[in-house]
């Protein structure tokens, strides 16, 4: 925490009434409020303040010929004083800062005894938040959380609904490859299978279809391309085995369904072959004539598909969800401006009000309660004009 | 801070209300699907031989003991297809079968959707069971399956042929054996029998090619394609001829078809009476010896063929185990308590000569009568070599297929042993990852 200072004032000068007339003139205050401050005089005339401020008035009062002494606050024998907030204006006249001086009850007691009474607001709560900041922060943080949350929903649910329509997007054309096939006068026919196939390359390819390929009933492709190769020769390794593997399943599939052997209701989960780093969504389904099953349509689709659509999703997603996240921002900053700029107008109107100037008129339109509030205002500055008049008219 | 409470209070009544109406619109709702009345199981009856026939038969008996409704279902001949099959039915939780026809190497890779056995069954009541089975079927302290039936590769040779080209002794080795069959086949072709090959087995890849192929391997003491200690040791000189030399067969005594047979098209050959050899396992005995069969009383089996390290049977078999998903599970128990019993296996034995699990039954003198071979099964199966599925235990079916593929492209001369051994080691390799 910041170093705090008070002036000490040693002791009211040879002519007591003079010192307190010039007192009263450096400060711009009546003779009797010059008078209760000397009352304090010897000892701290200040509650705690800055330095530079202790020193400002340090130097007024030396101007009125006292000998006054800027010292650490902590230096103060008196019980612990709650640590005042600085007050809004630091710069406000001195006569805001003697404010705390003057007589808040009627007993004189109260100031005989020389405690510092610090204004009792702000100590020991939140900080400080202009009513502007709390407008802008109601406008923003519920979009913000709005969209953050649907964006973190996209973010877990898209990639799984995405794969399963893509799966489903290479099972169609699995079910109808495989009833072209079923149609063929002869299915062994692998010529004219192959031509048929052949057909469908380009477009398929384009959708990211890694193989179409017809199988025997062992799993063997028979029939079929691979995208980026010539031949059925290409498929090697690991492909070849989850082909012959899924291919199994869809045959196995198929003879449920023809025996009467019920599937449960689980839907399988999506199916992946892993071949060093390449991963390829499966998607398989058996050619059947009659009663016999002949083989089987797999298709695959390289994982990389789906991790690339996934990829431009989210990041369309997030890039489209900054779009509101700005214009709410600045709707938020517009509306924190326009609905709080007559609240300050306010505040600052009573602030100059409370200082004794009655001057400047409260003029505020609107028709609102704020208006209502303005209005109320002026009618209280013209009330106190008037009675001040009265009581000047009085005393002369 | 009161007002905090009620809030979480009414989101948690919320939540609950939200899961509630989940689980009631949730096609497999756990808490809706309550046992209805009537008892109906579904039992998975197989495909191949008499499997099917012979179970329908038990399953009558044990329906008509129970009061059970009890559907027999045909599944494919393909054991391949089948494993496919089931795992089509627990991927998609069906109650659509609750007892199941598990391979020998499967236990391993079903272990999830099996129900454990082991509080059904006492060591007393699994004493007569071959150990080695019984502990097959143990996976992580759980009992999986029980033995039904076992299996192990067998040759099959028709004693009219042998006697009638002079051969007094059996073929010892494959050699013995490949010339045989050449005589034999040349001899009677030029008889008129231009459909006669001499020796069928099953080259269609499935996992009766991963069998036969282990068989010529394991016989030339080239390891079992990975070894019990993980290692994986295919890639190796005595493989690369065990498997040329099976690639010579074809064309030359095996006809090129052997490559799409499995065991029940191999029979079909066989049964027509236009093999010498066969390479089968033993539910083609009862099967050869029924009426109608052209080689009724002119066969017998002997132990496959020896190559440099002996003779090498693939041990197979089969075990009965209840679904995890079944809506029944207590009397799905019950009826595989029955089928692996004493009296349904002997049945099974006698009328379709499939091995008992049991071994008491090797002494009894029905089952002997029916099936003179089976004094010497226990030898054979004790000798039998298994499939690497234990220790690659998941990765097992990737495994064979992945062996298959490349076997088939050897036999179809799409490629050479070497090229197609090393490229299986390596995929092996990868499959395999960090461990098995």
């Amino acid at each position: 925490m910041e170093m705090r200072y008070v002036v000490e004032v040693a002791g009211l000068g040879a002519d007591p009434a003079e010192t307190t007339r010039r007192l009263a003139q450096t400060f711009g205050v009546s003779h009797d409020k010059a008078a209760r401050l000397l009352r304090r005089v010897p000892g701290v005339v200040t509650k705690p303040v800055s330095e530079a401020e202790a020193r400002r008035v340090a130097a007024l009062f030396e101007q009125a010929g006292l000998a006054a002494q800027v010292r650490p606050a902590e230096a103060v024998s008196e019980p612990p004083i709650p640590v005042a907030a600085p007050e809004p204006a630091v710069s406000a006249p001195l006569s805001a800062q003697i404010r705390a001086e003057q007589p808040t009850q009627q007993g004189q007691q109260a100031q005989e005894q020389q405690v510092e009474v610090a204004p009792v607001t702000s100590a020991n709560k939140a900080p400080w938040l202009s009513i502007r900041t709390k407008f802008l922060l109601v406008g923003i943080v519920p979009v913000v959380l709005t969209i953050s949350a649907a964006v973190a929903v996209i973010v877990l649910i898209l990639p799984g609904v995405l794969r399963t329509q893509l799966l489903e997007a290479a099972r169609n054309p699995a079910i109808a490859f495989a009833s072209s096939v079923e149609g063929l006068p002869n299915p062994a026919a692998m010529a004219n299978l192959q031509v048929m196939l052949e057909r469908s390359r380009a477009a398929f390819t384009a959708q990211g279809v890694s193989f179409v390929l017809v199988t025997d009933d062992a799993g063997h492709p028979r029939a079929g391309w691979i995208s980026g190769a010539a031949s059925l020769e290409a498929l090697a390794g690991e492909i070849y085995t989850g082909v012959r593997q899924r291919a199994s399943g869809a045959m196995a599939r198929a003879f449920a369904e023809q025996h009467g052997i019920a599937m449960g209701p689980i839907d399988p989960p999506s199916r992946l072959i892993d071949l060093a780093g390449t991963r390829i969504e499966v998607a398989s389904h058996a050619v059947q004539r009659g009663d016999q099953v002949l083989g089987a349509v797999v298709i695959g689709i390289a994982d990389e598909v789906v991790v690339e659509r996934v990829r431009t999703l989210l990041f369309n997603t997030v890039a489209l969800s900054v779009l509101p996240v700005l214009l709410a921002i600045v709707i938020a900053i517009a509306l924190a401006r326009s609905q709080t700029r007559n609240v300050l107008y306010l505040t600052k109107a009573a602030e100059q009000m409370s200082r004794g100037d009655l001057e400047k008129s409260v003029l505020l339109t609107t028709n609102d309660e704020l208006g209502e509030l303005s209005r109320a205002l002026e009618r209280m500055r013209i009330s106190l004009q008037e009675s001040l008049e009265r009581l000047r008219r009085r005393r002369r | 801070m009161k007002r905090w409470l009620i809030l979480l209070f009414g989101s948690l009544v919320v939540v609950a209300g939200l899961a509630w109406a989940y689980l009631q619109i949730r096609p497999d709702n756990p808490i809706r699907s309550a046992a209805p009345a009537a008892v109906t199981l579904t039992m998975d009856c197989g495909g191949v031989g008499l499997d099917f026939e012979l179970c329908s038969e038990l399953v009558q008996q044990f329906a008509a003991r129970t009061g059970y409704t009890v559907i027999p279902k045909l599944t494919p001949q393909n054991a391949t297809l089948r494993l496919h099959l089931l795992r089509e039915l627990f991927l998609t939780r069906s109650t659509g079968m609750d007892v199941v026809m598990v391979d020998v190497i499967w236990p391993g890779m079903l272990a999830d959707d099996l129900l454990d056995l082991t509080p059904y069954f006492n060591p007393a009541q699994l004493a007569d069971f071959f150990p080695e089975m019984v502990a097959n079927n143990t996976v992580n302290g759980r009992l999986l399956a029980v033995p039904w039936f076992t299996d192990a590769g067998l040759l099959y040779y028709r004693t009219d042929l042998l006697q009638r080209y002079g051969f007094n002794t059996l073929p010892t080795t494959w050699n013995d054996l490949a010339y045989m069959a050449r005589i034999i086949q040349e001899g009677e072709r030029a008889a008129g029998n231009e459909a006669f090959w001499g020796f069928v087995w099953q080259g269609r890849s499935s996992e009766s090619l991963t069998c036969n192929a282990l068989e010529w391997l394991a016989s030339e003491g080239a390891g079992t394609i990975v070894e019990p200690d993980g290692r994986i040791s295919v890639n190796n000189q005595a493989s690369v001829q065990a498997l040329a030399r099976a690639q010579r067969w074809i064309g030359t005594i095996s006809p090129p078809e052997v490559l799409a047979m499995g065991e029940e098209e191999a029979r079909a050959l066989w049964e027509a009476g236009n093999a010498a050899f066969m390479r089968n396992w033993p539910y083609a005995y009862a099967l050869g010896q029924r009426e109608g069969s052209a080689v009724r009383g002119r066969f017998d089996v002997m132990p496959l063929p020896q190559g440099a390290a002996g003779s090498a049977a693939a041990l197979g078999g089969w075990q009965l185990a209840v679904s995890r998903h079944s809506r029944f599970p207590q009397q799905a128990v019950e009826l595989v308590r029955f089928m692996t019993s004493a009296e349904a296996q002997e049945f099974r034995a006698i009328r379709g000569a499939y091995n008992p699990t049991r071994r008491s039954l090797y002494q009894d003198p029905d089952v002997l009568a029916a099936n003179p071979f089976f004094a010497r099964m226990p030898a054979i199966l004790l000798a039998a070599v298994a499939r690497p599925s234990t220790v690659t235990a998941a990765a097992y079916d990737s495994v064979s297929t992945a062996f298959q593929t490349e076997v088939f492209r050897i036999l179809q001369g799409a490629t050479s042993p070497e090229v197609a051994l090393s490229a299986l080691e390596q995929q092996l390799v990868r499959i395999r990852g960090e461990a098995w």
